[in-house]
């Protein structure tokens, strides 16, 4: 009884992965072939460099910060 | 005299929060109060729902073509005066347990309702005065907050909104002279038609607009304001200057280029993108959350300034589009930020944190506002600025769309600062409740338009300027869609990854106005010292010749042989001091001049002196006629 148990729950859980896995292959296969110049991965660059230079731009702007609360 | 032909329907929406704001006092500070209130609000709401496109309220002056015209309604006039009035009821329901003086609720009713006098005036003039009334109302909203902080900043406030004012009425006089242009109304024109002759009055005239709309190195009274303000009064204040100073510009200044460098650069649009970088990295810096809030402001204004700066049917749309949206977002993160300090007492990033169990209601309406300034799909902020971004590439602004796009990461970074470090991060000693209803019945009506605006964005197209341009833009179209997933994913995990860089700190940040200080503190010292040794050394000189002129006057002929001898003795011994006692007579001489009797001239002395003159002045002007060609 165990074993048929435990054999439906791997089934399942094997099922579960192959739609996951058939749904990002169908999604990465639609940017892919309709929108590939985004899948190419430059929003993503874009966003990290973005990130980057806010920090480098926060780095420097603190050279010019002062301690203390900001008041008047 | 006043011609009101226009029907019942067609009343000036200010009309309507004026006289709300001038009955107030009448219903004391109880439930009568609120219950006129909410009223009001829903009168408001209709008066600017029933407007129809209708020019009216002309009020005739003696000057020809100088006539000022109160009520203008377009469909540029009617999106703005849609979200005063939400934004405006918004506000006023937000204000109802939390505003105790009935005074600062007037200043933030004459407040809406210049606002509204503004965007539905017809004609520069009488906007100008809307312009002036709303810089003295939110005065009102940030002095009632009674401390000497508040004090300060709103004379730095005023200051800078009537050097502003000034500006932009010599433009529009100056202006008015070399075009004969004061009207707003366009006619079959379009809505942006205003002719503004390249100059000073061109250049005045951007200057009083820019300081409303908070253009870079005029931007500075914003973020030294706002946190000031009243709870009640940042919610008034963060929706109205700001955005009629963008409709301003959109009636007078779309896609306006400059030549720099031999180049036509359409200047504005590249300004908003200054603005829209600017105030995103002033942002990221701050603790107070209203500052933050503040510098967003900047950055979201620079979004529409881009928009409008780019000029196109689609660039002005997205500009107006990103107003509206703004505005919803905008005012429910100062109410979530409001109802913070309220509950907590607290306005630092440092000194909050653990708010999400006690306080679940703002913070999903925080979160809300949150993902819709940063232009997350399917929140109303992601329309507007896909508009505008588009628009700038529809224009091959290439640059420009990038500098856009780079806001949008930074708006999301402070924005996942502001939540996490107000409501996630864990902070056991922070004690809070939930805000009292009435705020939040506001609040999530307004996150709720913020998603229905972002699910179903046609409502939207269906009341911009250019409906036809609006409805041919596709906001889910994938590409647009899947970047920006992609952009904000990774700008989140950047966020989680390099948390401790990003993390609040106790300091005071320098902008630009640290240097107008500095300035003024010079000018303050070139007024006390050079200034003023100047002011004495001629007041002592006019004194002197003064003085020697009734010496002279009470015995001419006496005055006149002691001058003589004094300029004898000086041309005898120009340098020495050899004969001190010849001078030690004359000043004797001077002194006793006063007491000796007046020698007299006959009256025949006294015709010949002018006959003399006389004389020569003919032999000059014969002289003159004689020499001339």
């Amino acid at each position: 009884m165990n074993y048929v148990v435990l054999v439906t729950a791997m089934i399942g859980k094997i099922l579960k992965i192959v739609l996951i896995g058939i749904a990002v292959v169908l999604g990465i296969a639609v940017v892919l072939f309709m929108y590939d110049e985004h899948i190419m991965g430059f929003y993503l660059l874009f966003g990290a460099v973005g990130v980057g230079l806010f920090l480098v731009a926060m780095q420097i702007l603190s050279l010019i910060q002062k301690e203390g609360r900001q008041d008047d | 005299m006043i011609d009101m032909s226009s029907s019942i329907a067609n009343i000036p929406p200010f009309i309507i929060y004026f006289l709300g704001a001038a009955l107030l006092p009448l219903f004391g500070k109880g439930s009568a109060r609120k219950v006129y209130l909410i009223l009001l609000a829903v009168v408001g709401l209709i008066g600017v729902a029933v407007l129809e496109p209708h020019v009216g309220w002309v009020f005739h002056v003696v000057l020809p073509g100088l006539d000022l015209t109160f009520l203008y309604v377009d469909r540029l006039s009617l999106i703005m005066g849609y979200i005063f009035a939400i934004i405006g009821a918004a506000a006023i329901l937000y204000s109802l347990d939390l505003v105790k003086e009935n005074g600062e609720l007037m200043c933030g009713l004459l407040y809406l309702g210049s606002a509204m006098g503004a965007v539905f005036a017809g004609d520069f003039f009488t906007l100008y005065i809307f312009w002036e009334i709303m810089a003295f109302a939110s005065l009102g909203l940030i002095w009632y907050t009674r401390t000497e902080r508040a004090r300060n900043a709103g004379m730095r406030y005023i200051l800078f909104h009537l050097f502003g004012g000034c500006a932009l009425l010599a433009g529009i006089i100056i202006n008015y002279m070399s075009t004969g242009a004061i009207s707003l109304v366009p006619g079959a024109l379009g809505i942006a038609h205003f002719p503004v002759e390249m100059g000073i009055g061109y250049f005045l005239l951007l200057i009083g607009i820019g300081v409303n709309t908070a253009f870079i190195f005029l931007h500075t009274w914003l973020p030294d304001s706002y946190p000031k303000a009243t709870l009640a009064g940042a919610v008034f204040m963060c929706v109205f200057t700001t955005k009629t100073g963008v409709y301003v510009l959109a009636r007078t200044f779309p896609g306006a280029e400059a030549l720099i460098f031999g180049n036509e650069i359409p200047f504005i649009a590249y300004m908003g993108g200054l603005m829209c970088i600017y105030g995103v990295v002033f942002a990221l810096l701050q603790n107070d959350v209203r500052k933050l809030l503040s510098y967003h402001i900047i950055s979201q204004v620079g979004y529409m300034v881009a928009g409008v700066g780019i000029g196109t049917y689609i660039g002005i749309n997205g500009g107006i589009a990103h107003v509206f949206n703004h505005i919803l977002y905008k005012a429910l993160l100062f109410m979530c930020m409001g109802a913070v300090i309220y509950s907590t007492g607290r306005m630092n990033l440092t000194e909050l944190g653990g708010l999400a169990r006690k306080m679940p209601v703002t913070t999903i309406t925080c979160i809300i506002a949150a993902l819709s300034i940063s232009g997350v799909l399917g929140f109303n902020g992601y329309i507007s600025k896909g508009m505008i971004i588009h628009a700038a590439e529809l224009s091959h602004m290439h640059i420009l769309a990038l500098v856009l796009m780079l806001g949008s990461i930074g708006t999301f970074l402070s924005f996942l600062k502001l939540t996490y470090f107000t409501f996630f991060r864990r902070n056991d000693e922070i004690e809070a409740k939930e805000a009292p209803i009435f705020m939040l019945i506001p609040m999530s009506a307004v996150a709720f338009l913020c998603v229905a605006f972002g699910v179903y964005p046609k409502m939207l197209y269906e009341i911009l300027p250019y409906k036809a341009e609006a409805l041919h833009y596709h906001a889910f179209a994938l590409a647009h869609s899947v970047g920006t997933v992609e952009l904000l994913v990774m700008t989140a995990f950047m966020f989680f990854a390099f948390r401790v860089l990003i993390m609040p700190h106790e300091r005071i940040t320098y902008d630009i106005d640290c240097l107008y200080r500095l300035a003024g503190r010079g000018i303050i010292w070139f007024c006390e010292n050079p200034l003023m040794a100047f002011a004495r050394a001629i007041n002592r000189g006019v004194h002197r010749l003064v003085d020697s002129a009734v010496w002279f006057s009470r015995n001419p002929a006496a005055a006149s042989i002691v001058l003589i001898t004094a300029t004898c003795t000086k041309l005898r011994n120009p340098f020495g001091s050899e004969d001190n006692e010849q001078e030690r007579d004359l000043k004797e001489e001077k002194l006793q001049l006063v007491d000796e009797p007046m020698e007299k001239l006959s009256i025949g002395a006294g015709v010949l002196i002018v006959l003399l003159f006389f004389a020569i002045y003919l032999i000059v002007m014969f002289i003159h006629g004689w020499l001339a060609p």
